[in-house]
């Protein structure tokens, strides 16, 4: 397998992987955002924004300090999978999680709010309970948020730089993704393959946006910056 | 009989929005009438039970039987089998009219009221079932919401203002939809309107509520033979006369209904004889007469005893009995000095008569 082949491999499986954990861990949470009034909602919502404004390489540095061998979680991931989180593809899926988690949440909020309180009570008094709801209201109806936020997610963890740099430790067929391949190719003044993977990556960054685009209601297209 | 046994309490931000008790028995429509903001929405919320159990800590209720709120028990809303039809349908606008009507038939609770072919016959809903929400007119999707509800085999059917957003052809055929299904099915409707022309068409009693609370509950014929709440709320304008069909008249294409000895024509309408009909009379509708007149456009003469007056500002109240039942006038004050008015005399009202068409 060309070293090429095998870095888009480890870029999508990353990406896939980020997107369908975020599909079961983060719907609960954009859900429960969505409907509640309580204050650690509110106060929950800044939080899961942050990586829209910090630097990558902040949650990055913090990231790392985290999993090494020094530190509590570091040390208990050691000592329950036998193997350092620091440079590995477990510890690159748990930062783009953190990273991506808002480009999946936002679209999620948008598309949980649309759907009116009083339809959900019109099925409760037909007899429909709390998970009947999800399932025949709520899921039906918010299917383009689930493809939005979905393919924004895959998207964005696919071009992801700055913390795949600080925590990933370039390993190639472990930890080398697309966009420190390319990086590397720079660096080496290896412009014509540099070329091929940004090519590549402009092109399927556009094919995606403009998916969003005919997937995305009038008005709320293109939610969060661009993947970077 | 009672049915539903009710002490409500609502509250938000330490007062009560809501704080009542009432009974409603287990067949017949209880209309709730009231001004908005009256709580009459909360009401059927807090029944329905999808009001909080925080903010209805102190509330009882029990239908037929079974406790749905007390201090130690709460039913969810989805337990709880009452149909709710909001002023808005709140159909499901990823399913189709069919698959709306099957939703609430797949989570009935117990038997059907109405089967689901049934249901789609009696709401006219034959030529709708493979539409979806956002092509119905605003009467079509109401009377789907109508029928999902039936469908849904309710002990309890509560109706919030469901014909306030529909024009004037939709409202009397959705109108007789509901107290046709009154008449002919088991199951306690609370209708929910601040217009009282809707209400004494259909219901069975009025509850009247203000500021949260229920501060009457009468049979509507006994509110509507009652003087002081006639002058109190001319506002009422309407009255309602329970009347018999007597015959058809084919040739001119009219309906004769008995009203004590007296008779009445209306337009054909298709019940057969020794039929209850309900007709309503609007106050508008009423003109006074000093002896019978067989020349007049106006079909319909009653002989009716003056009750009572309310002379003010130029106007005169009339109220008058006709064969035991009620009717209000509204005349100049000019009007009645030139008639010679007075309490106890017998006058001749000129009517207009409209029914709820079948």
């Amino acid at each position: 397998m060309s070293a090429d082949l095998q870095t888009l491999l480890i870029s999508v499986q990353l990406a896939a992987l980020t997107t369908l954990t975020l599909l079961v861990l983060a719907t609960p949470l954009a859900w429960w955002l969505a409907r509640s009034t309580s204050i650690l909602a509110r106060f929950c919502i800044p939080f899961i924004a942050l990586p829209l404004v910090l630097p990558p390489t902040v949650i990055g540095f913090y990231l790392l300090l985290a999993f090494s061998p020094d530190h509590w979680f570091g040390a208990a991931w050691l000592q329950l999978f036998g193997r350092p989180l620091a440079f590995s593809f477990e510890g690159l899926l748990i930062g783009s999680l953190i990273y991506s988690l808002p480009f999946f949440v936002q679209p999620m909020l948008v598309a949980f709010r649309d759907i009116p309180e009083s339809l959900l009570e019109a099925a409760s008094t037909l007899g429909a309970d709390a998970f009947d709801r999800f399932r025949t209201i709520v899921l039906p109806l918010s299917k383009q948020g689930f493809l939005v936020a979905s393919t924004l997610t895959f998207a964005h963890t696919l071009g992801e730089f700055g913390i795949v740099l600080m925590i990933g430790g370039n390993i190639p067929g472990e930890t080398r993704v697309l966009s420190i391949a390319l990086f590397d190719y720079v660096e080496t003044l290896n412009y014509a393959q540099a070329h091929k993977l940004a090519l590549g990556l402009i092109g399927f960054s556009l094919f995606t946006l403009l998916l969003l685009q005919w997937l995305s209601k009038p008005g709320q297209a293109l939610l969060g910056r661009r993947p970077s | 009989m009672t049915f539903v046994n009710a002490q409500l309490k609502v509250a938000q931000n330490n007062t009560f929005i809501l704080n009542t008790d009432f009974t409603l028995p287990p067949y017949g429509i209880t209309a709730l009438f009231g001004p908005s903001g009256a709580g009459k929405s909360t009401l059927l919320k807090c029944l329905a039970g999808l009001i909080p159990r925080g903010i209805c800590a102190d509330s009882h209720l029990t239908v037929g039987g079974e406790t749905w709120m007390s201090a130690s028990a709460f039913v969810q809303a989805s337990d709880r089998s009452v149909g709710l039809v909001f002023q808005q349908p709140q159909l499901f606008p990823h399913l189709s009219v069919l698959e709306n009507l099957q939703y609430a038939d797949q989570r009935r609770r117990q038997a059907s009221l109405t089967t689901l072919s049934e249901a789609v016959d009696r709401f006219e809903l034959s030529t709708l079932l493979k539409r979806y929400p956002d092509t119905l007119s605003g009467g079509e999707a109401q009377r789907v919401a109508l029928a999902r509800a039936v469908v849904n085999a309710p002990r309890l059917l509560l109706l919030d203002e469901p014909l306030t957003a529909l024009d004037h052809r939709s409202r009397a055929q959705l109108l007789t939809a509901i107290h046709q299904l009154s008449l002919e099915k088991n199951v306690p409707i609370v209708y929910v309107s601040h217009q009282w022309d809707e209400i004494i068409q259909i219901a069975d009693r009025v509850q009247m509520i203000a500021k949260g609370h229920i501060s009457r509950s009468e049979t509507l014929q006994a509110l509507t033979t009652d003087i002081e709440f006639l002058t109190k709320q001319q506002h009422l304008a309407s009255a309602i006369l329970m009347t018999q069909v007597k015959r058809q008249v084919q040739e001119e294409h009219l309906t004769e209904l008995t009203l004590g000895d007296q008779s009445l024509l209306i337009p054909k309408i298709g019940l057969t004889p020794g039929s209850a009909l309900r007709v309503l009379v609007k106050m508008s509708d009423v003109s006074l007469i000093a002896s019978p007149s067989t020349q007049s456009s106006i079909l319909n003469t009653l002989a009716c005893r003056i009750v009572h007056i309310e002379e003010q500002a130029g106007h005169a109240l009339i109220i008058l009995n006709c064969e035991g039942q009620y009717l209000s006038a509204n005349i100049t004050a000019r009007s009645r000095r030139l008639l010679d008015l007075t309490v106890g005399q017998v006058t001749y009202a000129q009517i207009k008569a409209t029914t709820l068409g079948q």
